[in-house]
């Protein structure tokens, strides 16, 4: 299942079923392309979920860049299993769970919702699982209403709507479906001052 | 005691409002003053600016990111900024004052925790609260239409109550700007700073014109060295201009805020259309030429150095809204600023020569020279603008500046001064001037007060008859109006008692 080789730079990398986590010839200089491309947040949250471990490169290059927790959920133990001991001296977590729903009973992770994180996909961990690590994203992310009001709930602020709505269509929630909310709309909460704020930022 | 200023719009806006830091840190010498701005801001400018002691950064950029992102978490951008604002809840501050004026930075006001707060924030319910009667006036006038509107930095210093203190620029040369400006190799002399582009297409003049100009002041001026400023990301763009200035003697120089404020030092002279730019040159020796065009609105922006010139295109259209892209066939304002007459006000700029008559003669150009007038406020005088016309605006803003001013108990407001200044102030500009056109001028005005005076008293009368005849008393209606009357009768008897001083002093004098 898993097997360890050597890429063109000298670095230790993992294949799973015969598929690459990293690049053969220089998986650092590929983990820092991959943070090129995701920097959005990353010094400003408390944490950052990785989707993936992958052969760890990123990981590590991200634990470098922020000074945020990093929780990583990876689906297969045995990658966890040998990346592990190369993230020992990072603030790293990894959590390994079967079924995405798990997610959401996940001490760590229920606590992390509470504050301010982003979610980062490594492709090649994700392609080994997509179905799986798509849910897990739906969850974090909160872009439909079942996961938004349950984050929110989390949050410990009063309901943004005292009945739930249906999710009309495929399309991802935005900060106008929050405008049509009660919490928005009618109530003098303060949270909707910055809600308020931030809509102001999308006209 | 723990102030924090909050300025959430761009680099050059938070230049602008400086003297309100340094006005504070007069006024509370012991007070720890933080402020809360655009990320990019802080990045540039944080080690510029000794007086100030914490830096909070917003960045508003990425907040916009998260919110239309559909990768990213729907509430990181909710997160990141509650988490922000409760790190500032945690400060405890005596003292917030907000000089944003947008609806993003009233909200947050609006979450923040204060016992005092000064600016543009909105309550839970979302009534908006000035906390002074300036920022008031501000919303007020925020129309670009307005006829007339005090400068952004005198509304924020006497809204901070800081309206009677010297407007300072204090921004500190680093090592770092003195390494640039050496690697640049400028001459000691006749150096004159150039900041050709804007982060605004409509605030642009065009390099062809720039080049077209330059070429020109060098002809005539032969002695000059040009230094062409600009930011890493302008530098392709500028290649442009560097080919055009073939044969004339200049430097490029991109390089940092820090290397721009030395630069800026050793020149005699910056031409911008640039608010950054301009509005550092606040705090440095050079003179200002301003082109001010399209968006760019000179009353409120413009740049506040003593015996700056502003120029800019007269149309109709202009100052334009900064949101939408120009109506006009052509871009009119930037073309009415003819080259070859803005290098001859260069050199009449540099030769301490009259441009008067240049003014007269380019009626399509608006020449404006800045002053601080004794009576506490910056005005850019038209040097094409009559004399009747500038000293109306006067009276007005004196007014203004007594209406606004905070109920204080104790004597009437100086009006007295407050006309003498005026008298003094229009001497100084007009030196060898025939007051007859301004006196007959206060003489119109002056019936011009008791005329609206009673008309305002029909209104009122006739509303309230009206209202008992129909039995429909529209008690807060009249409420409103009798505010809106006392409040007129308060600025006319102010207005009357400052044109009957000048009056006098200039019977007196003439």
């Amino acid at each position: 299942m898993i097997e360890i080789e050597i890429a063109k730079s000298g670095d230790r990398i993992l294949r799973w079923d015969g598929r690459l986590l990293a690049s053969r010839v220089d998986p650092r200089k590929e983990a820092k392309d991959w943070l090129a491309r995701r920097r959005t947040f990353i010094n400003r949250v408390r944490r950052v979920f990785v989707l993936g471990l992958g052969s760890g490169y990123h990981v590590r290059e991200l634990a470098e860049t922020t000074s945020a927790e990093i929780i990583v959920v990876e689906y297969h133990h045995p990658i966890i299993k040998a990346v592990s001991p190369d993230l020992s001296a990072f603030p790293v977590t990894t959590i390994n769970v079967e079924r995405a729903c798990e997610l959401r009973g996940h001490a760590l992770v229920r606590e992390t919702v509470r504050e301010s994180f982003v979610v980062l996909d490594h492709p090649a961990s994700v392609s080994l699982n997509p179905g799986f690590y798509k849910e897990c994203r739906a969850i974090l992310v909160g872009r439909d209403w079942i996961n938004l009001t349950w984050q929110w709930k989390l949050k410990g602020f009063p309901s943004l709507d005292s009945e739930p709505r249906v999710q009309t269509g495929e399309d991802p929630l935005t900060i106008h479906d929050l405008d049509g909310t009660e919490l928005v709309k009618d109530s003098t909460e303060r949270e909707r001052l910055l809600l308020k704020a931030l809509r102001e930022l999308v006209k | 005691m723990k102030i924090l200023v909050m300025s959430l719009l761009r680099l050059g806006d938070f230049i602008q409002i400086l003297p309100v830091i340094e006005g504070l840190k007069q006024k509370h010498p012991d007070a720890e003053i933080d402020v809360w701005v655009h990320a990019p801001v802080s990045k540039s400018l944080g080690h510029l600016i000794p007086s100030i002691n914490h830096w909070w950064a917003l960045d508003r950029d990425e907040l916009q990111a998260g919110l239309g992102r559909a990768d990213l978490p729907l509430l990181t951008s909710f997160d990141v900024l509650r988490e922000q604002c409760d790190e500032i809840n945690h400060r405890n501050y005596d003292l917030i004052i907000n000089v944003t004026q947008t609806r993003f930075s009233a909200w947050l006001l609006g979450y923040l925790r204060c016992k005092t707060k000064l600016g543009l924030g909105f309550n839970p319910r979302g009534q908006a609260e000035f906390h002074s009667p300036w920022f008031r006036y501000l919303d007020q006038h925020a129309d670009p239409s307005v006829k007339d509107v005090f400068h952004y930095t005198d509304v924020f210093m006497y809204a901070c109550d800081l309206g009677e203190s010297e407007r300072v620029w204090n921004l500190r040369p680093t090592e770092k700007g003195h390494e640039e400006l050496k690697a640049l190799g400028l001459p000691r002399e006749n150096v004159i700073a150039v900041q050709p582009l804007t982060s605004d297409e409509k605030k642009n003049w065009g390099l062809e014109r720039w080049a077209e100009c330059l070429i020109e002041v060098s002809r005539r001026n032969p002695e000059c060295h040009f230094v062409i400023l600009g930011a890493p990301s302008e530098r392709a763009k500028l290649e442009d201009l560097f080919h055009r200035l073939n044969g004339v003697p200049f430097t490029p120089a991109i390089v940092s805020l820090d290397g721009a404020l030395a630069v800026l030092n050793q020149s005699e002279m910056l031409i911008t259309g640039d608010t950054s730019i301009k509005h550092l040159a606040n705090a440095a020796s050079c003179q200002v030429i301003e082109l001010a065009l399209g968006p760019s609105d000179h009353r409120r922006t413009g740049i506040y150095k003593e015996g700056a010139l502003i120029l800019s295109g007269r149309t109709e259209c202009a100052p334009c809204p900064h949101s939408s892209p120009c109506h006009q066939a052509s871009h009119r304002c930037a073309e009415n600023l003819r080259p070859d007459v803005v290098a001859r006000i260069i050199e009449c700029q540099r030769k301490n020569l009259d441009l008067v008559k240049l003014a007269r003669d380019h009626k399509d150009i608006a020449l404006r020279r800045t002053h601080f007038l004794g009576i506490g406020f910056w005005y850019a005088l038209d040097l094409h603008e009559s004399w009747p016309v500038t000293i109306s605006r006067w009276i007005e803003r004196s007014t203004w500046k007594f209406t606004l001013a905070p109920k204080r108990k104790g004597p009437v407001p100086a009006v007295g001064s407050e006309a003498y200044g005026i008298y003094h102030a229009l001497r100084e500009l007009h030196p060898d001037g025939n007051f007859q056109p301004v006196l007959a001028h206060l003489d119109f005005l002056e019936k011009d007060q008791s005329r609206t005076s009673s008309g305002d008293q029909e209104i009122f009368a006739r509303l309230k008859a009206e209202a008992q005849r129909e039995k429909t008393l529209d008690l807060s209606r009249l409420r409103s109006v009798q505010t809106r009357l006392e409040s007129e009768t308060q600025a006319r008897s102010i207005r009357s008692k400052i044109i009957r001083t000048l009056k006098s002093h200039l019977a007196e004098s003439s």
